[in-house]
């Protein structure tokens, strides 16, 4: 019983986790592309340029949201799987 | 590809003892050993096949790499610092060879290298024990500690205030490193996972698991290929950024 327990609250944490960084990965993507935008709508001549830091910093913005994802699966496997 | 992601990993015995010294992941050593065998080979290959003149075409794109490396480490660190190079361009090569190790139809012991939390921690790691050298070497040790203390321009009580969020700082350098590469690469794999074991159970008018087949091969493309790609490159420039970050305060003081 108390492993049920523990299984489903471990459940609805990663749940909220997982939530809970999507929505900041997702803004910190649109803030990287808005301004990606408006830089090369300034000055079209450095999109190439402009493009590369976007892919990085989107790169660095997703990876917070990885990390929920990768950790909370851990956790969740290391709850779930009973101890004897 | 049903299988699950790398949770558990098989270990293996060296010695008798505790298991923080004596055991290892067997599957970690497999993949990283293959990944490193491939990353010697290429970069061997590529050396004994130099040639001025008329470059070809693998020898153009390690050019190109190289070039934008170097440039780089000029910018963010020093003119003098080559030594980053050949780092910095090993941790890249070797970090997107362990990435797309997962396109290889292999079994068994394999997987993608840097899926295996002690795998990324040990290069973070390697990179912070270079950079604080480096820091105090350029620095010297007063320096080093000195730069502690930061904002240098306030007065004593608020540098003592900020001293234990510096330390925070330093401290948060390898463990983002690490879990930064860790999560992506293992997230992708339990994203692989999901794909191809809860969606052909969604109860759908047409075939589900072609849906899957198709999702898939989607995400693998998109997770390995590019996500892999951007993680090994933001690997090496952070590395990069690190060691020109451990030059901060020497100018001015010097100045």
């Amino acid at each position: 019983m108390n492993h049920a327990v523990a299984v489903a609250a471990a459940m609805v944490a990663a749940g909220i986790a997982l939530g809970g960084g999507a929505i900041g990965a997702a803004i910190g993507d649109g803030l990287v592309g808005s301004a990606w935008i408006q830089g090369v709508s300034r000055q079209p001549e450095l999109e190439g340029r402009l493009r590369t830091n976007m892919f990085l910093i989107v790169g660095l913005v997703e990876a917070m949201y990885f990390i929920n994802l990768a950790l909370g699966f851990v956790f969740i496997y290391a709850i779930g799987t009973p101890v004897s | 590809m049903a299988e699950g992601p790398p949770v558990e990993h098989p270990t293996v015995d060296f010695c008798s003892g505790p298991a923080i010294l004596c055991q290892a992941n067997i599957d970690s050593l497999v993949s990283s050993a293959f990944a490193i065998g491939v990353t010697l080979l290429i970069c061997f290959l590529m050396a004994a096949k130099l040639k001025p003149g008329t470059p070809g075409k693998f020898q153009m794109i390690f050019e190109l790499i190289y070039g934008y490396v170097k440039g780089q480490v000029v910018e963010a660190v020093d003119a003098k610092a080559t030594f980053i190079v050949p780092l910095a361009l090993t941790i890249f090569i070797y970090i997107l060879i362990g990435n797309w190790l997962d396109f290889l139809p292999l079994t068994g012991y394999f997987h993608p290298a840097n899926s295996d939390l002690n795998q990324t921690a040990a290069m973070a790691v390697v990179v912070i024990l270079l950079v604080t050298g480096y820091a105090i070497r350029v620095q010297g040790v007063r320096g080093y500690l000195h730069h502690f203390t930061r904002p240098l321009d306030m007065n004593l009580a608020v540098r003592v205030a900020y001293t234990p969020l510096n330390i925070i700082e330093e401290l948060a350098k390898p463990l983002t490193l690490a879990l930064r590469l860790f999560g992506n690469i293992f997230g992708g794999l339990v994203m692989l996972f999901v794909l191809a074991t809860l969606v052909p159970q969604i109860p759908l008018p047409f075939v589900p698991v072609l849906l899957s087949a198709v999702l898939v091969v989607a995400w693998k493309l998109f997770d390995v290929l590019f996500i892999g790609l951007i993680q090994a490159f933001i690997f090496m420039l952070l590395t990069i950024i690190y060691f020109g970050m451990a030059r901060q305060g020497a100018h001015e003081e010097h100045a």
